[in-house]
C-alpha cells in the first residue's frame, strides 16, 4: 500500500538524447564502469538504443512507474538501463523503475549491479538493485547482501533477506538470514522469519522460537509459521506455542491452533 | 410555528364556505432528487444557484379546487417543516430553509415544484385551509429526496469507457479492438490517455450510480480523490461525463490519499437478503485495512445513504489494495439469487497446476514473472508458502465475512484459481496477481442480452496466439455459469504489467435500478 499519486510529469524521458549522451560519455573510472561501457557500446550496435534511452514508464495502478512490455526487458537492453541509472539525472521514481526493470531483465552484468548499488544513495532504488540477489549469480548475491547487511535503511535490509529467501540455493546464505532475524526493525525480522520458513532453515529454529515473544504480532505470526515449516512436530512441542494459542492476535492464534492440532 | 397552528385551530364559526373535499387529490408524498447537476453550465451545482423551471425539480400538483378556494374568503396556509427543500410557484421560491410560511395568494397556480438541495432530505409540507377563521381541513405532503444508489452488476450495461495507450513496447490497442467488437462501436468511448497524462485507470477515477425520484432522476458519479489538481484522469468526468442529468460528487481530502481511495476498491453486490433483511440494491463493499482506510468522509457518506449498507473486507494485503483484485459478482440468470460470487482461491490454483504437465512452457510468464514453465511455478516453495499464507490470513476470512454480511451460501460461490506474487519493495512486499487476475473482469450485460464477461487473457499456454489451447481458459470457462458468454482480452502489457486488469481499465455506465422509496424504506428507517 503506497500513497497515491505520482507527479506524472516527472515520468518524462531523459532531457538529453541518446546521441548527445553517447557523444559526451565520461571516461570510465571503476572496473565495473569499464565493463558497463564495453557492454553498452556492444549492445547498441544491434539495438535501437535511442528508443530505449528515451522510453518512459507507464503508471501502475498502485501509482508508481514501471517499464512495461517485453522489449525493454530484453537482457540485451540491460547495459542501456544500467547506463541510465549510472548517468543519474532522472526522477527518483523513474530511477527506481529502471532498477526494477534491470532486475526483471535478469541479465547478470557481473559487477555492474553491485557497482551501481555501492554508489546508490536512494534507499528505494538501492532496494530494487538489491532485489537482483533473488536471481543473480551467487557472487553478486553475496556482494549485494553485504551492502544491505550494514545499510541503515530497513527497506534495503528487508529486500536483501527476501531476495535471499527466494533463491534456490538460499540455504547457502543462511548466515545472513540468521543475522536479519535479530534485526532491530520489525519488518526485517518478519521478512527474515518468512525467508527462514521458505528455506526450512533448521539452524533458524531456536532464533525463531525467541521471536515468539516479539512484541509485534506480525513477527510472532511469521516466526510461528516458519517453525512449523522447518519442523512441525518440534514446533508443536515448543512450550511457547501453547501460549500463543491464546495470543491476542487472531491470526497468531489460528496458526498455533493448527500446529497443536494433530 | 406552534403559535401559527394554534391560530389555525382557533375556530370561530360563520359556517364553512367550502368543505374538506377540496383537499382530495393532494399528493401524500413527493419523492425527488437532490439537484446536483449543472444544467446551465455555470460551474455550480444547480441546487446552489436556485432557478425556477429546472427539470430536476419534482412536480407537486395541488388540487385546483384547493387553490381556487382562496378566492372564496378562504386562506390557504402552507408551512414547511424540515430543511434542504425549496418550493417554487412559477418563478418564485415561496418556501425554503428561511421562509417557512406561505400565505397562498388568490389565483395562485396549483402547480408547484420542489427542489431538494441534498441527499436524503426529509421535510413535510402542511397545507391548511382556513375560511372565516374556521379550519376547514389540512393535509401533509411528505417531501423526500433520494439517496445515492451505486450501480451493481445486475443493472443493464449501457456504455463502456476505456483509455487508449501506446508506447515503446506496450499498447492496449488489441484490447480496445476486442472490446469494440463485443460492445459495438456506438457503445464504447475510447479516450486518448495522452489527454490525461497516460493515466489509464478509469475504473479507479469514478463510480457510476443514480439518484432516483418518482418523476425525476439523474446519474450521480462519485469522482474519487485519487487525481486532483488536474493530475491524471482528474478532469475526465468534467470533460466527458458531467452535464444536464449527470452530476458529480467528491468526498475526502486528497492530502491523505492512499490507493484504497481508488474506486476499483469500491463495488456493490447485487440484491441480497441477509438474516431476513432485504437489500434490494445490494450492499457496497469497500476494502480497508488495520492501518489504512479509504477517506473517512467517503465512508461516512456511503454509510449515511442507508440503502446499500457498506461492508469492509480487508484489501490492505494487496499492493494496489482494491477489492476488485480478488472478488466480483457474475450475473447468472439460472442461479436462485441471479448471480454468483467469484473469489480467488490459491488451493484451486495449485490443484489446477498440479493437473498440468510440469513441462508445459509459459513463454508469456518468462520475461515478466521469471517462470518459464508450469513446473517452475510448482517448484517455487516460497511462492507456494506466500500464497498459502495469503489464502489463510486474508482470502478465507474475507470469504467468511462476505458470506455472513451478504447472506451467501456455498452454492453461490465460485472459487477461481489465482496465484499472487510478492509485489516487491515499492509496495512493502504485499501481494499482486501473478497469473492475470481473471476475477478482475468487467460485466457487459445490455438489457435483454446474454451477459458478456470481459476477462483478462491469462496467456497460460505455449502458443500465445491460440486461446483454445489454454488450460486456464478452459478451467475458467468450466467454472462459469452456462448463461454467460466469456471473452478473453489481451490486457497484458498495459494493465497486467501495470498491476491491474480489464476491470481496472474500463468503466461501465448502467441503467438505473428501481425506486428506493418502495423497496428500501426499511433500510432508511434503520439508518436514521
Amino acid at each position: 500500500m503506497i500513497a497515491l499519486f505520482l507527479a506524472l510529469a516527472a515520468l518524462a524521458a531523459p532531457a538529453e538524447s541518446w546521441d548527445a549522451h553517447r557523444a559526451q560519455l565520461d571516461p570510465p573510472q571503476a572496473p565495473w564502469e569499464h565493463k558497463l561501457r564495453e557492454s553498452l557500446l556492444n549492445s547498441c550496435t544491434n539495438l535501437d538504443c535511442s528508443a530505449g534511452w528515451s522510453a518512459s514508464p507507464i503508471v501502475t495502478r498502485a501509482g508508481f512507474p514501471r517499464f512495461a512490455g517485453s522489449i525493454m526487458r530484453d537482457p540485451a537492453f540491460s547495459p542501456l538501463i544500467a547506463e541510465r541509472l549510472r548517468a543519474g539525472g532522472e526522477a527518483p521514481e523513474v530511477r527506481a523503475a529502471l532498477a526494477e526493470l534491470l532486475a526483471r531483465a535478469g541479465a547478470d552484468l557481473g559487477g555492474v549491479v553491485v557497482g551501481l548499488a555501492h554508489s546508490e544513495k536512494d534507499p528505494l532504488v538501492l532496494s530494487l538493485l538489491v532485489s537482483h540477489a533473488r536471481w543473480s549469480g551467487a557472487e553478486t548475491a553475496r556482494a549485494l547482501a553485504e551492502i544491505a547487511t550494514t545499510h541503515p535503511s530497513p527497506m534495503v535490509r528487508l529486500e536483501a533477506v527476501t531476495a535471499l529467501g527466494r533463491r534456490a540455493d538460499g540455504t547457502d546464505f543462511s548466515g545472513y538470514i540468521l543475522k536479519f532475524l535479530a534485526d532491530r526493525n520489525i519488518e526485517v525480522r518478519s521478512a527474515a522469519s518468512q525467508a527462514a520458513g521458505w528455506l526450512a532453515l533448521t539452524p533458524a529454529f531456536d532464533p525463531l522460537a525467541r521471536l515468539l515473544d516479539d512484541p509485534d504480532a506480525d513477527v510472532r505470526r511469521h516466526a510461528l509459521r516458519a517453525m512449523g515449516r522447518i519442523d512441525p512436530l518440534r514446533a508443536a512441542a515448543h512450550p511457547a506455542v501453547s501460549r500463543l494459542a491464546a495470543d491476542l492476535d487472531p491470526k497468531v492464534r489460528a496458526i498455533a491452533d493448527d500446529l497443536l492440532t494433530p | 410555528m406552534r403559535a401559527a397552528i394554534s391560530l389555525l385551530i382557533g375556530v370561530t364559526a360563520c359556517g364553512p364556505l367550502v368543505d374538506e373535499a377540496v383537499f382530495e387529490g393532494t399528493p401524500t408524498e413527493v419523492v425527488g432528487v437532490p439537484n446536483f447537476d449543472d444544467d446551465d453550465g455555470d460551474g455550480l451545482r444547480d441546487a446552489l444557484a436556485p432557478a425556477a423551471g429546472d427539470d430536476d425539480h419534482a412536480p407537486l400538483a395541488l388540487p385546483p379546487a384547493l387553490t381556487e378556494a382562496v378566492a372564496k374568503d378562504c386562506s390557504l396556509f402552507a408551512y414547511l417543516y424540515g430543511d434542504g427543500v425549496r418550493i417554487y410557484q412559477g418563478d418564485t421560491i415561496v418556501l425554503d430553509d428561511s421562509v417557512r410560511y406561505w400565505d397562498v395568494p388568490e389565483g395562485a397556480d396549483p402547480a408547484l415544484a420542489v427542489e431538494f438541495t441534498d441527499y436524503l432530505q426529509r421535510a413535510n409540507l402542511q397545507l391548511a385551509l382556513v375560511c372565516k377563521d374556521e379550519l376547514i381541513g389540512s393535509a401533509y405532503v411528505r417531501l423526500r429526496s433520494a439517496p445515492f444508489q451505486m450501480n451493481h452488476h445486475l443493472q443493464a450495461a449501457e456504455h463502456l469507457y476505456v483509455m487508449k495507450l501506446q508506447g515503446y513496447g506496450f499498447s492496449n490497442l488489441a484490447m480496445i479492438e476486442q472490446l469494440t467488437e463485443i460492445v459495438g462501436e456506438s457503445n464504447i468511448s475510447v479516450v486518448p490517455s495522452g489527454d490525461y497524462e497516460q493515466d489509464v485507470w478509469i475504473q479507479d477515477e469514478i463510480e457510476f450510480g443514480h439518484l432516483i425520484g418518482k418523476e425525476t432522476g439523474m446519474e450521480l458519479i462519485l469522482d474519487s480523490i485519487r487525481g486532483t489538481d488536474n493530475v491524471g484522469l482528474d478532469p475526465f468526468p468534467e470533460d466527458h461525463l458531467a452535464g444536464p442529468g449527470v452530476a458529480l460528487d467528491t468526498y475526502g481530502a486528497p492530502r491523505l490519499l492512499t490507493s484504497l481511495d481508488s474506486f476499483g476498491n469500491l463495488e456493490a453486490s447485487p440484491p441480497v437478503s441477509v438474516n431476513g433483511v432485504n437489500y434490494p440494491f445490494g450492499r457496497i463493499y469497500f476494502g480497508r485495512g488495520e492501518e489504512y482506510a479509504p477517506a473517512a468522509e467517503l465512508q461516512s457518506f456511503l454509510n449515511r445513504q442507508g440503502v446499500q449498507a457498506p461492508v469492509y473486507p480487508d484489501s490492505s494485503w494487496l499492493c494496489v489494495g482494491h477489492v476488485d483484485e480478488y472478488m466480483t459478482f457474475i450475473p447468472d440468470p439460472s442461479a436462485p439469487k441471479g448471480f454468483r460470487f467469484a473469489i480467488t482461491d490459491v488451493n484451486a490454483a495449485y490443484e489446477f497446476l498440479e493437473g498440468l504437465d510440469p513441462e508445459q512452457g509459459l513463454p508469456q510468464y518468462e520475461s515478466f514473472h521469471g517462470y518459464s514453465s508450469v513446473g517452475d511455478i510448482l517448484n517455487d516453495g516460497a511462492l507456494r508458502a506466500l500464497n498459502k499464507d495469503w489464502q489463510a490470513d486474508q482470502v478465507d476470512p474475507t470469504l467468511t465475512m462476505m458470506k455472513q454480511e451478504l447472506g451467501l451460501d456455498e452454492s453461490d460461490i465460485i472459487r477461481l484459481p489465482l496465484l499472487f506474487e510478492d509485489a516487491g519493495a515499492w509496495c512493502g512486499h504485499t501481494a499482486i496477481a501473478l497469473m492475470p487476475g481473471m476475477v478482475n473482469l468487467a460485466v457487459w450485460n445490455p438489457a435483454g442480452e446474454t451477459p458478456h464477461l470481459l476477462i483478462p487473457d491469462p496467456f497460460f499456454r505455449e502458443d500465445l496466439d491460440y486461446q483454445a489451447s489454454d488450460p486456464l481458459i478452459a478451467a475458467f470457462d468450466a467454472a462459469m455459469p452456462e448463461g454467460v458468454q466469456t471473452h478473453y482480452l489481451d490486457d497484458w502489457t498495459v494493465y497486467h504489467e501495470g498491476m491491474g486488469e480489464v476491470h481496472c481499465g474500463t468503466n461501465i455506465r448502467r441503467a438505473p435500478s428501481s425506486g428506493w422509496w418502495e423497496d428500501a424504506n426499511h433500510l432508511l428507517e434503520v439508518s436514521r
